[in-house]
């Protein structure tokens, strides 16, 4: 990811800030429905922090919750509300970001860095 | 043409139609052949024949994936040779889905629309010859380089919307 133009992080913080409680909301059920921390939860951070690609995010939700072992009935019960809030941040971003392609990539990342680092701190914390 | 097009395929526009505008095609695809499976009564197929495209795929590119289609196409229609009314199972749907030119939501059509957009391809039906074989190959080359530059991303959308609607996720409906 490049440098973005000063406001575009402030404009990302406040964002962020924004959909805090959201993101609560989402960690309560990711609680609740009993996800494994070490094994689920945290390869799910790393596939965060390491992809260049959003879409990627989404893919690996619905993967996981489409699988045929007994995690994948936990990755159901939460992924319409990730996949929710996944798309309420590309379009964000998009808001963020204006129309440069670089920046909008770049803002879409970032939100979904942010939002899952939100998430999994609340769900550490709770659980 | 082809520096052009090459300069397309790996630019920041290309890359968020791969993960916007292409995510909604490929979800799309997923919810109209698993629509048409529920109402000709067929079963969707097994999660290992559907991986088998994404193995495909990686190794044999989009030419293998059309000949692995076909092949499980001919399967599928040995066993309903003997009814009535033959249906279209999984296969012979993904097959149209991938080749047929006709439809504006294959992904045929879809290179078709977006290198028409951009000037990469052109009408070559009131050109004469030899301009219009010169044409129409160079419209060939430049809907193949597309389809070989979405095809992993595309049936990565694919293939795991697949999977989420098969296990009932969201109800089969589009994300």
């Amino acid at each position: 990811m490049g440098a973005l133009d000063r406001n575009i992080y402030k404009e990302i913080d406040l964002c962020l800030e924004r959909i805090y409680p959201e993101s609560i909301t989402l960690a309560e059920k990711v609680v609740e429905a009993g996800l494994d921390a070490k094994s689920q939860l945290r390869g799910f951070e790393t596939l965060i922090n390491a992809t260049s690609r959003f879409s990627e995010i989404q893919n690996y939700i619905k993967n996981q919750a489409g699988k045929e072992n007994s995690a994948a009935s936990k990755w159901r019960f939460v992924a319409p509300l990730m996949l929710g809030q996944l798309a309420a941040l590309e379009t964000e971003a998009h808001r963020i970001a204006g129309t440069d392609p670089q920046q909008i990539l770049d803002v879409k990342l970032r939100l979904a860095r942010g939002w899952a680092k939100q998430v999994v701190c609340h769900y550490l914390y709770k659980r | 043409m082809g520096e052009k097009l090459n300069e397309f395929l790996s630019s920041n526009e290309f890359k968020i139609f791969k993960d916007e505008d292409l995510r909604e095609k490929a979800i799309e695809a997923v919810n109209a052949i698993l629509k048409r499976l529920r109402d000709e009564n067929l079963d969707p197929p097994a999660r290992s024949q559907v991986n088998s495209i994404f193995a495909t795929l990686q190794t044999c590119g989009m030419s293998g994936l059309e000949v692995l289609a076909e092949k499980q196409k001919a399967k599928e229609q040995k066993k309903e040779k003997d009814k009535a009314n033959m249906r279209e199972g999984f296969w012979a749907l993904l097959c149209k889905h991938i080749a047929d030119q006709n439809d504006p939501c294959s992904l045929s059509g879809l290179a078709h629309t977006v290198l028409a957009a951009r000037g990469f391809v052109k009408d070559h039906s009131m050109l004469k010859p030899p301009e219009r074989g010169s044409q129409k190959t160079l419209n060939k080359q430049a809907i193949k380089a597309f389809l070989d530059a979405i095809a992993l991303i595309y049936f990565e959308h694919f293939i795991c919307h697949f999977y989420y609607c098969h296990k009932g996720g969201n109800n089969g409906q589009a994300v």
